[in-house]
């Protein structure tokens, strides 16, 4: 027997329990402790981050109506504010535009108000385009722009002054143009998107606006590139309209055939995509129109009574005009249009077949269309295939804008300065634009700031508006600003031309002023929405209009006097008198009481809904808005505002200001006849005398040659970046566009063949040049590429505006030359041609 | 019957590593442990800023935390269910191995565990698993399966522990007081060895079960999903055959190490490494068999949806990662294992160093690539571990291997009374058994 | 009770992403940083998913805007490992944020990749978190979040319609995508209800689900798009 280690204490005793003293026993717990404290401890702090909040809102809800102002379209908004916080907007169902349907860009607006970037005070730079700036006070400004404004008007140069504004309608537009006109100022513009097809539309119809449409109603719409589904004017009208179409309305769903070079959102929903060459959209049109007239397809009733120019005809002084039918049997073969534009013959005559067939047809234009430097041309070949097809003041045709325009009493009077001042308005030097229809335009300030030719202007204010960044003439703008002894910016955010300006305003977003909105811009009939204060302004921000009125009741008698007003509302109440006075319409209503209007107003019967302006006026508040769902079609005498009262397919108004230009010429001492090619030449235009007037086909001007820059450059606005600011909106960043997988940045979309041929790959980063600059992309392939077109978004690569557009993407516009529509005058953003290589 | 008290003799050299700490072993441990600090600071890193830190995203959810995951709890087979197997089988030449292989085991579940809550977005409501267990999630499956097969592993590694403790109690030049306490009172009487060696016999029988379903259920979390190439029925057995492929493979990474550093070379012998790498061979072509049956049904099916995944296995971006994975699985250990001449200790430790890699990248290639392309597309994302990720990785095999260093100089890695018995009882046994086997005299 | 359901035509629809940012805006989804969005983790409870086939110039893109589907048969649910993912009764499929561990299975069972993770904790700029809905709750990092059908928007139109002591009625209870959308092309209802359009609807010609071969019967239904399967000529 062998004698166990184990210790007779030790058996008795379990093992575990030995030798455990009670201070063994401290150790063991108080460790315990220690480590548990110490779990707990980085536990609670690195990983739980929930927190109770100081204090529990009130969650005190209340709704407030309003009207978004990111685009034209203007659409009804709600804003739900919870304990004086807005925390969404949504649409107003009674908005006639939206029916309570929002965009993404609306719904981003929250982001707008909230924006760490924005402007909370009035800011002065100097010396100016130093980057120092000083905080003062809205005083100290104003009193600055008032002196300056004063020594203009005693010095007898109130032309001097200059006002460049963002589009909008409304009580502002007639609060500034009346401040302009009582200043003595004829300098107000105002940056309008197409103006191609205003100008086709004057032409052609005699109106300077935009032509409204009546899709809901519309079997066929054949558009040339209208980005409908996309930032067209109105993209709720447009979106509306194309889900009614599809599925809701009773009867055929009608079709939606897109003609662009780019596989749009637009072209991807539509039943038919035609890819067509870049800029040749006019000679299809004219292609479809020969179709039309040969086979006798075009609506001869119409052409016969409302048109002018169809057929040869004389003038006045016996000279012998060729017609529009003549014109294009001769010179629009589809043979030939099929080289033109890359279509098959077979391709074009279907078109044509088919839109006679489907009527009501639509032909769109206003997109892509206005962005040549054959825009204005093309568009009246567009136009004109409505005219061909009787879609002119039927249900399903183009209708016609039918506004309530703002001018309320008493009446301005200039006094004699701003007589004379009136009268110097500035005029294009001549050049390319000579036939510019319009000089009311950015570009003509633009050339007079540069030139100082007849004046120079000295004083500049820009509302809401950033040509430095969004046009092809940034770097000119940035050089003229620098010239003006003050600019003054009222903006919401930093742009880029704010950066630029002496003083920098801080402007109140939509959510935060008091506005009439005169919407939508392609609305046929007035609606006119209340934009108020969803919240209590958040910063030491102004309405301009409330500015422009103080700064009125400053400069001298004279002005005051033409501003009677104390507060924009007591203006806003002027305006709406006129309303009042108009004797039709109704408050903003839901849609069955809108129909239930429409139908007594057809039948003629309107019954006086309030007994004093200002009963009127106090409903208008609590509804948010009034219009007049009636559009009284085919008021013949009313509709075409041209020299014959018809639809012309033969412009007279051109035809005179060619005239106009070239007597001019004459008088500066050149020959007729040559003075005639020059002025071809200067304007662009190509083809016989007399023809050039009819809409025909131009090759657009294009920078870059085939050889060398083998792609032609398409640039598309998603959107999303449809707003000034919308770059340094999170959301819209978020979910840039639908059709590629892409946020945050841009890119440039190449055709997956094309890429291979190029040896580049998908997402490899490449340079994109062209003879004026090159920027370098992240390469996408896209099978809705056309091959030799490459696209790239417009409205990133901004080097101010916030944090989250900054760097955010590059700007394409560097890339693109100065070229102008010669009859628009607008530039042509889709006229560059590039190369690809790989960076 | 042993006697408690002896004298130690021939096994002298199994108890010299105890409680000795060379200059060799404090350099390795240093640098393993910063290695162990850096991933520790990475782990708190990713705590604070959140799973972001990693390169996971959206659809890649899971990464290399849960490769590692299912890799550790496949080398945890190493040990237990390999000593399990050939305790039941008699296998005489088991003896001088279980104990380096059960300790694997163990100390490898721990890592397994650690790197699920390592990928837990809200490591702070690991508990919850428990408190609102739901058991129709695999995940809870996997939660019951690994403790039970994480408790009946320490219990297993333990038991035939007890004699060694005993020795070490008496014997050990440090920690008698912690032998004394782990010893239980061992005398090493009839009774207790007749007791323990029933137990043993028992929870060896309990274990094999419970690991075979330990990694049928770590498979099944991925095989209960319908996601393309993880929705198999052969995932189970899959699993299972990679899990002890790797494990053995560990295994002779950690014998040769163990045998070199510690002079071993009596007790891990030649003959040890050829067996086990025999038995790698074997699982090598059984973990062929079974990736070539699911490849082979995924590309016969032709399933669109599959083949993205496939191709993106064999020719796509995973294809590099694929093919070092098949040609270090196969190929290699095939090639070295097959001809006798090279199945010398270094060529299995090559040999297992190349199946230990590439069963990591198989189970990376099995978790990544299906994620990556799901049936709705998506907006272009690629999944890139971040420093952070390799970090943690590496902090979790330093440690692991510190661990077991550790634990070698604690207790002895080389089980003395087994080796003991085997030498004295061995002949007797064996001869007991073969006679079964025969009629008349053995050796007549 | 009530079972809840969507439509979406997909042949209305025009792709422009105002559901999206509406859910956005709803449900207090925090955005994403350009990095952020590089590596994938954009969280979008609804998404525009595109898919463009075929070779210039037979190209064909649909655009699905994609919630989640809220399926009958939730693959996402059931593995849940404790439970914070679950169907509730009027068949939505809630996420209960307070319970969720972060494992992520359920985001890798979904076959519609519609379950986000909160890789990092949601940050706003302090102006920005004025516009946070206090109905919705801010979701900690570390939670899987999804599409709830604006739970709490039913909760409130229950509340009122007992307030107002009647039943609650289809259009009390709209989603803020269908709620948003230019084209009206979101139907929400009640798909028990065999006189809801939702019900008409699912029992269009065009209708489909998605993976609908998964068997997962979402309550979420599309409408094909005409030029592409139905009668109007291509």
């Amino acid at each position: 027997m062998t004698v166990s280690p184990v210790t007779d204490e030790a058996v008795r005793r379990p093992a575990l329990m030995r030798n455990i003293t009670r201070r063994d026993f401290l150790k063991v717990v108080g460790t315990g402790a220690a480590s548990l404290w110490w779990c707990q401890f980085p536990l609670k702090h690195l990983v739980a981050l929930e927190q109770e909040p100081e204090s529990w809102p009130l969650g005190i809800e209340h709704f407030v109506q309003s009207v978004c102002d990111q685009c034209p379209s203007a659409c009804g908004v709600i804003g739900r504010v919870v304990d004086g916080k807005l925390t969404k907007l949504d649409g107003n169902p009674r908005h006639p535009t939206n029916r309570g349907k929002l965009c993404p860009v609306g719904q981003a607006g929250v982001q707008l108000l909230y924006n760490p970037d924005r402007l909370r005070h009035p800011l002065e730079q100097s010396p100016k385009g130093s980057g120092q700036w000083r905080a003062v006070s809205w005083d100290d400004a104003i009193n600055a722009i008032v002196g300056h404004l004063r020594g203009l008007r005693s010095r007898g140069s109130p032309e001097s002054h200059a006002i460049l504004t963002g589009e909008r309608e409304g009580d502002f537009d007639a609060m500034m143009k009346r401040f302009m006109r009582s200043f003595g100022s004829p300098n107000y513009f105002m940056s309008l998107s197409a103006r191609a097809a205003r100008t086709a539309n004057f032409l052609m119809q005699g109106t300077y606006t935009l032509p409204s449409y009546d899709f809901e109603r519309a079997n066929l719409i054949l558009s040339f590139g209208a980005p409908l589904l996309e930032n067209w004017h109105s993209p709720m009208q447009s979106q509306r309209a194309y889900g009614y179409l599809r599925q809701a309305r009773r009867g055929p769903r009608a079709r939606l055939i897109q003609v662009e070079p780019r596989f749009s959102m637009t072209s991807a929903k539509a039943d038919q995509w035609v890819p067509i060459r870049p800029g040749t959209e006019a000679a299809l049109a004219l292609g479809i129109a020969y179709v039309l007239i040969k086979e006798h397809l075009y609506d001869e009733d119409f052409v016969k009574h409302h048109t002018f120019g169809f057929d040869d005809w004389q003038s006045a002084d016996g000279s012998k005009h060729r017609g529009f039918m003549g014109f294009v049997l001769e010179h629009y073969r589809p043979e030939r249009v099929a080289d033109i534009t890359g279509l098959s013959v077979l391709e074009i005559v279907t078109l044509a077949k088919e839109l006679a067939r489907a009527t009501p047809v639509l032909a769109v234009g206003g997109g892509v269309t206005s962005l040549y430097s054959n825009a204005t041309i093309t568009e009246m070949a567009i136009d004109s295939l409505n005219a061909l097809l009787g879609s002119i003041e039927i249900p399903g045709g183009v209708i016609h804008q039918r506004k309530v325009e703002f001018a309320p009493l008493p009446e301005v009077r200039p006094d004699a300065i701003a007589l004379g001042g009136l009268e110097k308005t500035l005029r294009s030097s001549g050049g390319e634009s000579v036939l510019t229809l319009s000089s009311n335009n950015p570009e003509t300030l633009l050339e007079s700031l540069l030139s100082g030719d007849p004046y120079r202007i000295t004083s500049l204010w820009i509302i809401d508006e950033n040509p430095v960044f969004s046009g092809v003439f940034g770097n000119k703008w940035r050089e003229a600003l620098k010239r003006i002894p003050l600019v003054v910016a009222f903006s919401t955010f930093m742009t880029e031309t704010a950066e630029l300006a002496d003083f920098v305003l801080p402007h109140p977003t939509f959510m935060e002023r008091g506005e009439l909105i005169n919407a939508p811009a392609v609305s046929s009939v007035p609606v006119i929405g209340l934009m108020q204060p969803i919240v209590k302004p958040l910063y030491e921000t102004r309405h301009v209009a409330q500015v422009v009125l103080d700064i009125a009741h400053r400069v001298d008698k004279t002005l005051a006097d033409d501003f009677p007003w104390n507060t924009v509302e007591d203006f806003q109440g002027g305006c709406l008198e006129q309303v009042f006075r108009e004797r039709r319409g109704t408050m903003f209503t839901d849609s069955f009481e809108e129909e239930h209007i429409k139908l007594l107003e057809e039948r003629g019967y309107w019954s006086p809904t309030h007994a004093s302006p200002q009963a009127f006026q106090d409903d208008f508040k609590k509804n948010g808005g009034w219009w007049d769902p009636h559009y009284p079609m085919q008021r013949w005498g009313s509709v075409f505002k041209t020299k014959s009262h018809q639809f012309e397919f033969f412009p007279q108004a051109m035809a005179d200001g060619m005239e106009h230009a070239h007597g001019r010429m004459i008088t500066s001492g050149h020959a007729s006849n040559l003075a005639k090619d020059l002025l071809l030449k200067r304007i662009g235009l190509a083809g016989e005398d007399g023809e050039i007037y009819l809409p025909h086909y131009e090759s657009m001007k294009v920078s870059g040659d085939q050889a060398s820059y083998p792609f032609f450059l398409m640039l598309y606005q998603p959107l999303t970046l449809t707003a000034l600011h919308s770059a340094n909106l999170p959301w819209l960043q978020e979910y840039l566009v639908a059709h590629l997988p892409m946020r945050w940045g841009s890119w440039v979309e190449v055709n997956p063949e094309t890429a291979r041929q190029l040896h580049l790959r998908n997402q490899q980063l490449v340079w994109v040049e062209s003879p004026h600059g090159r920027v370098k992309l992240e390469l996408r392939t896209y099978a809705g590429s056309m091959p030799g077109v490459v696209s790239c978004i417009l409205g990133q690569g901004h080097t101010s505006l916030g944090r989250w557009a900054r760097g955010c993407g590059e700007n394409p516009l560097q890339l693109v030359g100065e070229h102008l529509d010669s009859l628009a005058g607008s530039p042509a953003l889709l006229s560059t041609r590039v190369k690809l290589y790989q960076a | 019957m042993v006697e408690p008290s002896f004298d130690l003799g021939q096994e002298q050299q199994l108890l010299k590593p105890i409680g000795k700490l060379g200059k060799g072993f404090r350099i390795v441990a240093a640098v393993l442990l910063a290695v162990v600090g850096w991933g520790a600071y990475a782990y708190l890193y990713q705590l604070r800023a959140g799973l972001g830190a990693s390169g996971m995203n959206r659809p890649v959810y899971w990464g290399i935390y849960i490769t590692n995951f299912v890799f550790f709890i496949g080398i945890s087979h190493a040990g237990t269910l390999i000593s399990a197997i050939l305790r039941l089988t008699q296998a005489e030449w088991r003896r001088s191995i279980t104990r380096a292989a059960e300790v694997i085991t163990v100390l490898v579940l721990f890592f397994g565990v650690g790197n699920i809550l390592i990928d837990l977005g809200r490591p702070d409501r690991a508990l919850f698993v428990l408190r609102y267990a739901q058991f129709h999630s695999p995940l809870i499956w996997d939660v019951t399966s690994v403790s039970i097969y994480l408790t009946c592993s320490i219990v297993y590694l333990y038991l035939p522990m007890i004699p060694d403790l005993a020795i070490l109690r008496d014997h050990a030049p440090r920690f008698r007081q912690l032998y004394r306490l782990l010893a239980l009172g061992w005398k090493g009487t009839p009774i207790q060895r007749a007791r323990l060696d029933r137990i043993i016999g028992v929870m060896a029988v309990l274990i094999i079960p419970i690991a075979v379903s330990v990694h049928t259920v770590v498979s099944w979390v991925f095989a209960m999903t319908i996601q393309p190439m993880w929705h198999s029925t052969i995932f189970g057995p899959y699993f299972v055959v990679g899990a002890i492929f790797s494990g053995i493979a560990a295994l002779l990474i950690t014998m040769y190490i163990v045998r070199k550093v510690y002079r071993l070379e009596d007790y891990l012998r030649d003959v040890h490494f050829a067996n086990l790498g025999l038995l790698l061979l074997v699982m090598s072509c059984c973990w062929f068999y079974f990736t070539f049956a699911e490849f082979l049904t995924s590309f016969y099916g032709g399933d669109p949806v599959h083949m993205k995944v496939f191709w993106s296995k064999v020719t796509g971006e995973f294809a590099p990662l694929f093919w070092t994975m098949f040609v270090s699985c196969f190929i290699i250990p095939f090639a070295v294992l097959c001809n006798r001449k090279t199945r010398t200790p270094v060529g299995t430790l090559v040999a297992s160093v190349f199946v230990v890699i590439g069963m990591w990248l198989e189970r990376y290639i099995i978790v990544v690539p299906t994620l990556l392309s799901p049936r709705l597309p998506y907006a272009q994302a690629t999944y890139q571990p971040t420093w952070v990720e390799w970090s943690i990785t590496a902090g979790c095999f330093s440690l692991f291997i510190l661990l077991y260093m550790c634990f070698t100089k604690i207790f002895p890695i080389v089980s003395i009374w087994e080796v003991r018995e085997g030498r004295k009882m061995a002949i007797h046994e064996v001869t007991k058994r073969v006679k079964t086997y025969f009629p008349g005299e053995i050796g007549a | 009770m009530a079972h809840w359901g969507m439509v979406i035509d997909l042949d209305k629809c025009s792709g422009c992403q105002a559901c999206v940012v509406a859910c956005k805006s709803e449900n207090n989804i925090p955005f994403t940083s350009p990095q952020e969005a590089d590596v994938g983790r954009t969280i979008s409870w609804m998404e525009m998913v595109q898919i463009i086939e075929g070779e210039y110039p037979e190209v064909r893109a649909r655009f699905i805007p994609r919630p989640c589907m809220h399926c009958k048969k939730a693959p996402c649910t059931r593995v849940c490992p404790v439970g914070a993912t679950y169907q509730n009764e009027e068949g939505i499929i809630a996420q209960i944020y307070a319970r969720c561990i972060g494992c992520r299975y359920c985001t890798n069972a979904c076959p519609y990749t519609v379950k986000y993770f909160n890789w990092r904790p949601p940050e706003w700029p302090e102006e920005l978190r004025s516009c946070l809905n206090p109905d919705v709750s801010v979701r900690p990092k570390g939670v899987v979040e999804k599409c709830t059908f604006c739970h709490h928007r039913l909760q409130r139109a229950r509340e009122q319609a007992r307030f107002e002591k009647r039943a609650l009625q289809e259009k009390d209870y709209q989603p803020a995508c269908a709620q948003s959308c230019p084209t009206s092309a979101i139907y929400f209802g009640d798909l028990d209800d065999p006189k809801s359009t939702v019900s008409r609807l699912r029992k269009d010609g065009r209708a489909f689900t998605l993976l609908e071969e998964l068997g997962t019967e979402p309550r979420v239904t599309y409408l094909a798009e005409e030029k592409i399967y139905g009668r109007a000529v291509v």
